[in-house]
């Protein structure tokens, strides 16, 4: 329980408006887009709440909040838009929310330079109007653009469904202001590159809150593109249609969008919008200027059909465009009785094959699972995989979700990709960090005692601490 | 309908993963999780379960909204979060749960028949202004709406002296006018609104057309009468539907090309799609027309829908300002609108902004000005 006097000094900091201890709020704080805490939240369990929830309006404020913090030994846990699947934003007990949102402001955006200056507390989907005002796009568009941060894309160093030609968000960034864990305030210089010494904005692109709270960001733009143009094939081996993928992309044509669904997700997926194929669909969107995207549009064909694909009309591709945002979110009737998950993992070119047929071959007798590729680059590419299961009877309702999950994070252990492409680790990638990083895991937790002595900041996450998902 | 009867659609967002919250400019403005639509369909749903008790703190983040049904653009589930809002709020006055701005306006309708508990005597100084003479005939009635009636009574001198130029009379109700009830049906007094709806529907049966100057009355009257099973039979149109049937084939002359007009869709004109016509009218008039980059059917409200400003005067604002700087931002010079709460929440601001404020009707009276 936290001390009195704590939240009298939090009220000193914030005003009483910008501090809730109050039942209702502690709820709502207490899930965040993660499956577990949705289905225990759904199933009225007991739920892990923050004693509190302070919604700081400026850095000043978030830096006094950390050094209270540590006087009281006070957890505290950085929360955009808590639309993360990996519980990185949920409370641990005892713990306070430090809500960004209220620092939601667009502070500059500097025409000559094609860059923008904001707070970290924005919307994705309202800074990307902001600066479409300008004529730019960030072009970082996630599947959650309509219910996370900016801070939380930097936070989990985040991918968006433009990133094959855009980049990551770690690719967008000059400059960050930041507060560390005992309230000092930092900033890195906003400059298009630099060669004095390690890159510390990479330091906090990723670290989840556990390292410090970014509060503001200098993020490239790019023009709003003269023309967005689709393409759609469709192929009968999935193995044709990553081919494509690659060979393009080593060839420096780059659609903004790839994306291939394989044979089951363009059918469970994708016909939730109305889209009916059969084979493993192909999605590319070039844009850009009109001359470029004819030039590359010819291109695509040639390699397409080369590979055995099967031309299909754009339009498929616009109503994917128009309608991507609701394909995953029918899961009501799922997850009533049962749950649906994603795993993104990526590999470079050599093992992304082995992968994938690897990770089917072990589950698809047990559960329905289906995958896109989507994020690739000239030297590799992620899979998404999605999956359906049951809920287990008894004890531990989650034990076919830990199966499932445990079973893709050694094979891709295994066969040398990574386990998370862009959905960060959170708590629920806690018990494989250590097989992810190796003896690495070791220097994060020096780095983190270094930075945050008293452990306050994000306590529980990124596998820094041995927490294992709730039951 | 009890909120009880709308669990599924809870459940529903219970289970999403809140593809709303860019929706809900109180949201936006306010930072907080609960006041989000899917913040508040999650406390409803402990509320249901009896997880929570109903109280003030518990039912305050239910008037934390102002209703604008922005949501309904971006729900993936077509939950229809306005109308549930509604229910839990109906659900709270049950309760005995009555905040102060709600028993005010309450008491301002009831006891004066329009919701700022003035005299209504004083809508009649308007029929006086405009040398008001009562047709001989019932056919056209135009329902001015308590905004149009006390603050913003040119857009009714403008309608007025459109229609009489165009050889029509409609007829005016001055004190004889009662507040449609919007305000008492949003606030969760559905009670109250139904009793007044039974009085407005007596009188607007009297008239072949109503032509509504307040999109509000005019959605409130048009359809949640209907739900209530209170029917209207005569033709109600909201005042841009009618000058755009009215004046579409008129060669009007362009006649502002300096300014750089920018419409601002009512929320309330928006659910009832009407969308193009303000546009056209503006159009056959200016030559300079842009778009907000959130326009139409994503349209963001002006601040002050369901008297949010009553119980949160600074989030309201915030919106407001939101908006300003949005047309400012475009390039705008002149904000167009139709509706009287929105003009009256931009005014507040718009100086700071460089902006103009007008109504349709203003655009288009000083187009026929200038014809003559």
């Amino acid at each position: 329980m936290i001390p009195k006097n704590f939240i009298e000094e939090l009220v000193g900091i914030l005003g009483e408006k910008n501090v809730s201890t109050k039942l209702r709020d502690k709820i709502i704080y207490s899930k965040d887009a993660w499956v577990i805490p949705i289905i225990k939240f759904y199933n009225l369990e007991k739920l892990s709440t923050p004693d509190a929830i302070v919604w700081p309006e400026n850095t000043q404020q978030v830096s006094e909040i950390l050094k209270l913090a540590n006087k009281y030994k006070i957890p505290v846990i950085p929360y955009g838009g808590g639309a993360g699947v990996t519980g990185a934003a949920l409370p641990s007990r005892g713990s306070v929310i430090l809500d960004l949102k209220k620092m939601n402001k667009v502070i500059r955006v500097d025409t000559v330079s094609q860059v923008a200056v904001t707070q970290t507390g924005i919307i994705g989907d309202d800074f990307e109007e902001i600066v479409n005002r300008y004529g730019f796009t960030l072009g970082h568009i996630p599947m959650s653009f309509y219910t996370s941060t900016i801070g939380g894309f930097l936070a989990t160093r985040a991918s968006g469904i433009l990133s094959t030609k855009y980049g990551n968000i770690e690719d967008m960034v000059l400059g960050l202001e930041v507060v560390l864990p005992n309230g000092e305030i930092i900033r890195t210089k906003p400059v298009p590159k630099a060669s004095n010494g390690p890159d510390l904005n990479r330091l906090f692109i990723g670290s989840e809150g556990t390292l410090g709270i970014i509060t503001e960001a200098t993020l490239k733009l790019n023009k709003l593109p003269e023309e967005r143009r689709f393409i759609v094939y469709i192929f009968e081996k999935v193995e044709d249609g990553l081919d494509t993928i690659r060979e393009l992309l080593q060839m420096d044509v780059v659609p903004a969008i790839t994306r291939l669904y394989d044979e089951y997700d363009t059918l469970v997926i994708l016909s939730r919008i109305g889209i009916s194929a059969e084979g493993n669909l192909l999605i590319l969107m070039i844009d850009g200027i009109r001359e470029k995207v004819e030039l590359e549009e010819k291109i695509i064909a040639k390699v397409c059909k080369k590979h055995g694909g099967k031309e299909l009309d754009p339009k498929i591709g616009e109503h994917w465009w128009k309608h991507r945002h609701n394909q995953y979110f029918e899961l009501p009737e799922i997850l009533d009785a049962g749950f649906a998950d994603t795993i993104e993992v990526a590999a470079t070119w050599d093992r992304l094959k082995d992968l994938y047929f690897k990770i089917r071959e072990a589950l698809e007798d047990e559960i329905m699972i289906m995958a896109h590729f989507s994020h690739a680059y000239k030297s590799g590419c992620a899979i998404y995989f999605t999956f359906v299961g049951d809920l287990d009877e008894g004890e531990n309702k989650f034990a076919t979700l830990r199966h499932v999950w445990d079973t893709i994070m050694h094979i891709t252990n295994e066969v040398g990709g990574t386990f998370s492409h862009h959905h960060g680790v959170g708590i629920a990638r806690n018990p494989w960090m250590r097989q992810e990083l190796g003896k690495s895991l070791d220097l994060l937790k020096q780095l983190k005692r270094a930075l945050d002595p008293n452990n306050i900041l994000n306590p529980g996450k990124l596998g820094l601490d041995g927490v294992d998902w709730p039951r | 309908m009890g909120v009880e009867d709308y669990l599924d659609d809870i459940k529903k967002c219970v289970l999403c993963l809140k593809m709303c919250r860019t929706a809900c400019p109180v949201a936006d403005e306010s930072g907080v999780e609960t006041f989000t639509p899917h913040g508040k369909m999650n406390l409803l749903y402990y509320l249901i379960k009896g997880k929570l008790p109903w109280d003030n703190e518990n039912v305050y983040p239910f008037y934390m909204c102002l209703l604008c049904n922005r949501v309904d653009y971006y729900c993936p589930l077509d939950v229809d979060i306005p109308k549930i809002v509604k229910a839990a709020r109906e659900d709270a006055v049950k309760k005995g749960i009555l905040f102060d701005h709600v028993k005010e306006i309450q008491k301002n309708i009831l006891s004066s028949n329009n919701v700022y508990g003035r005299s209504n005597d004083e809508r009649d100084k308007l029929l006086r202004e405009i040398s008001y003479e009562e047709p001989k005939d019932k056919k056209i009635l135009i329902y001015t709406g308590c905004k149009a009636s006390f603050e913003e009574t040119k857009i009714v001198k403008n309608l007025y002296k459109i229609l009489k130029e165009h050889g029509l009379s409609p007829s005016l109700l001055g004190s004889k006018e009662v507040c449609c009830g919007t305000p008492l049906f949003d606030l969760g007094l559905t009670e109250e609104g139904k009793k007044i709806a039974l009085k407005n529907a007596e009188i607007l049966n009297q008239y072949e057309t109503v032509i509504f100057v307040c999109p509000n009355c005019y959605k409130n009257i048009k359809q949640t009468y209907k739900e209530f099973g209170i029917s209207v039979n005569a033709k109600l149109v909201h005042y841009s539907e009618y000058l755009f049937s009215l004046l579409k084939d008129e060669p009007l002359q362009k006649t502002d090309n300096s300014s750089k007009f920018i419409y601002h869709d009512p929320c309330k004109l928006r659910d009832m799609n009407i969308i193009d016509e303000p546009r056209f009218l503006i159009q056959k008039v200016a030559e300079n027309l842009i778009e907000f980059n959130r326009n139409k059917k994503n349209s963001y409200c002006c601040g002050r829908g369901s008297a949010l400003d009553k119980l949160d005067q600074e989030i309201a604002d915030k919106i407001t300002i939101n908006r300003l700087q949005e047309a400012k931002d475009l390039g705008a010079t002149v904000i167009v609108s139709a509706c009287q709460t929105c003009e009256i929440a931009f005014k507040k601001f718009s100086e700071n902004f460089g902006l103009k404020v007008i109504d349709l009707t203003d655009i288009l009276i000083r187009n026929e000005e200038q014809e003559n």
